[in-house]
């Protein structure tokens, strides 16, 4: 059996385009011949290490318990089955060449613009995950403090993003930014995998939402999941065209919950899956509030060309079904 | 000849004279109790606003103090045409009691305003259609043994089922109701044909919306038709 290890910065994880049934948010996965497997774990608990480290304002022992809060968040969505163990401390570190999972910090001022990044180990024929570290980079400033501290990122909300690609989630666009001198600062985001971060003190992000939990879900949903949701596929097009690297919003008036997609193909076909049943608003928009490769093989013809477009009908989402047809067209700008 | 045919022709009008009373005698006059009306009538249905939503965003604190709106909507179930039919029993010359049923499809429609990215105001729209079954109690203020024109009050309650286009979407609710109207007999005797009209309020829960927050609604009907009465 044939093993790869993929070290890579999660904003730069390729993210490959899916069989229709895969494809609600992003979920990291490889090529297997001309298949596509998500990546996930398939044997649990997750069994993880933490490096016995101190940095400025957080000790060893105070990751361990803002990773284990940030993984029983993850393992608290209804109807999911996962769960993972603290092994114990180790010298280790993430970016260690080893057979463990090791979550800790590492000093990296090479990577002026990364809070965090994880690895997998994982079986390039099955795409099951069979290890992962998850590096924080201790350049920053950190803290652990309930309510956050003015100036120092929290660890539990980073860790929160982190061990969600962890489990196979890739990123989310459910996020507004703006530019600014140095690069973009969010204005709002509405998922915990977006991929850029809240500013210093918040703490605004440690709680999944919407997206998030369809997201794990469709990875680690049980059958209850599938029986009570519902999803929603259709096409994104500009004249007549399919538009690849659409960003689609699937939101449920009644709960203001939102749930995102993307075109992933050429021909602009999309698949949301996770939704309440009911009815839904869609709206189609660019992916230009992160940069490209946050989310997609730079490789891939991904068109930021059109503007954001409402679909014309409600969409209603049956409970464990699928409304199809869904065709949202998009004019260039 | 002629005069047996005549006097043959005298005894069968004669005979059908004497069979009309016979009937009169045996067949009151409607409505009386245990009379039966039938109606059947057009329908119009009222809208009404149907919720508002905002799909929001968690502000960056370092950003903003408040949520961001990505864009807001309202909704509107608008008015609607459709056909009312209902079957009632007297029980007594004024008082009645009768059931029915009303079908319409209302568009439910969603204006989609202030996008965050200026996507263009758009109005989203979704067929559904709506069954109220209901009960009344109906009190005539004449019976048609006095007047040609009769009319009338009700009060009752219903149960609303309202599904969308492809019925992935049920709704149900309940509804009261209070109006009045007017019957105008074109007939008499014991079988009787003629126009009803009737307007009522209905106040219904768990009627289609956009925020499900089942919500009371106020829904002015107004239906026109046909009656039999017997």
């Amino acid at each position: 059996m044939k093993r790869a290890l993929v070290t890579t910065c999660m904003a730069l994880v390729c993210l490959l385009a899916w069989t229709p049934t895969l494809d609600a948010y992003l979920k990291l996965g490889t090529r297997v011949g001309t298949q596509l497997v998500a990546l996930r774990w398939n044997a649990f608990p997750i069994r993880y290490f933490v490096t016995n480290r101190d940095v400025p304002g957080v000790t060893a022992q105070q990751v361990r318990d803002a990773v284990g809060r940030a993984f029983g968040t993850w393992e608290a969505v209804p109807n999911t089955s996962m769960s993972s163990q603290f092994v114990g401390f180790t010298s280790a570190t993430p970016l260690d060449n080893n057979s463990i999972s090791v979550l800790g910090f590492v000093s990296a001022p090479n990577l002026d613009r990364i809070l965090g990044s994880t690895s997998f180990t994982y079986d390039v024929v099955t795409g099951e995950i069979v290890q992962a570290d998850i590096f924080f980079n201790s350049t920053f400033a950190w803290s652990v403090s309930a309510g956050g501290e003015p100036g120092a990122y929290d660890l539990e909300s980073i860790a929160l993003h982190e061990i969600g690609h962890l489990h196979g989630l890739g990123h989310s666009a459910l996020g507004e930014t703006e530019l600014r001198a140095g690069g973009r600062r969010v204005l709002a985001a509405e998922a915990i995998m977006f991929p850029i971060a809240f500013s210093p003190g918040s703490v605004n992000a440690r709680t999944p939402r919407a997206d998030d939990i369809a997201g794990i879900s469709d990875l680690y949903g049980t059958d209850t999941f599938r029986r009570t949701t519902g999803s929603m596929s259709g096409r994104v097009t500009k004249n007549g065209a399919g538009v690849m690297g659409a960003h689609v919003i699937a939101f449920n008036p009644a709960s203001g919950h939102m749930v995102a997609g993307f075109t992933m193909s050429q021909d602009g076909s999309f698949v949301i899956a996770g939704l309440e049943p009911g009815r839904h608003l869609v709206r189609v928009e660019p992916l230009d509030d992160a940069e490209i490769d946050s989310f997609f093989d730079v490789t891939l013809n991904i068109d930021v060309n059109f503007r954001p477009a409402f679909y014309e009908r409600l969409v209603v989402v049956p409970r464990g079904s699928t409304a199809t047809n869904v065709e949202v067209r998009v004019v260039p700008k | 000849m002629r005069g047996r045919i005549a006097a043959l022709a005298i005894a069968i009008l004669s005979a059908s004279s004497s069979t009309v009373l016979a009937q009169g005698f045996l067949q009151r006059e409607v409505p009386h109790a245990g009379s039966i009306e039938v109606d059947g009538s057009l329908l119009w249905t009222g809208g009404y606003s149907a919720g508002t939503a905002q799909a929001i965003e968690t502000p960056n604190p370092s950003a903003r103090n408040s949520p961001l709106t990505l864009f807001q909507s309202s909704g509107r179930l608008e008015n609607a045409f459709g056909v009312d039919a209902r079957a009632g029993v007297y029980l007594t010359g004024n008082w009645s009691i009768e059931g029915g049923v009303q079908i319409a499809k209302p568009k439910l429609t969603a204006r989609v305003t202030n996008d965050f990215e200026s996507a263009p105001d758009t109005t989203i729209e979704e067929t559904v259609t709506q069954y109220l079954f209901d009960g009344s109690v109906l009190y005539h203020f004449t019976t048609p043994a006095n007047r040609r024109v009769v009319p009338f009050v009700s009060g009752g309650g219903g149960y609303l089922r309202e599904l969308d286009t492809g019925g992935a979407a049920v709704q149900t609710g309940n509804e009261i109701h209070g109006g009045g109207g007017l019957k105008y007999w074109l007939s008499a005797g014991a079988r009787r044909v003629g126009l009803r009209v009737e307007a009522r309020v209905s106040a219904r829960t768990g009627s289609v919306d956009l925020e499900a927050t089942r919500k009371r609604r106020v829904v002015p009907t107004v239906s026109g038709g046909l009656a039999f009465l017997f």
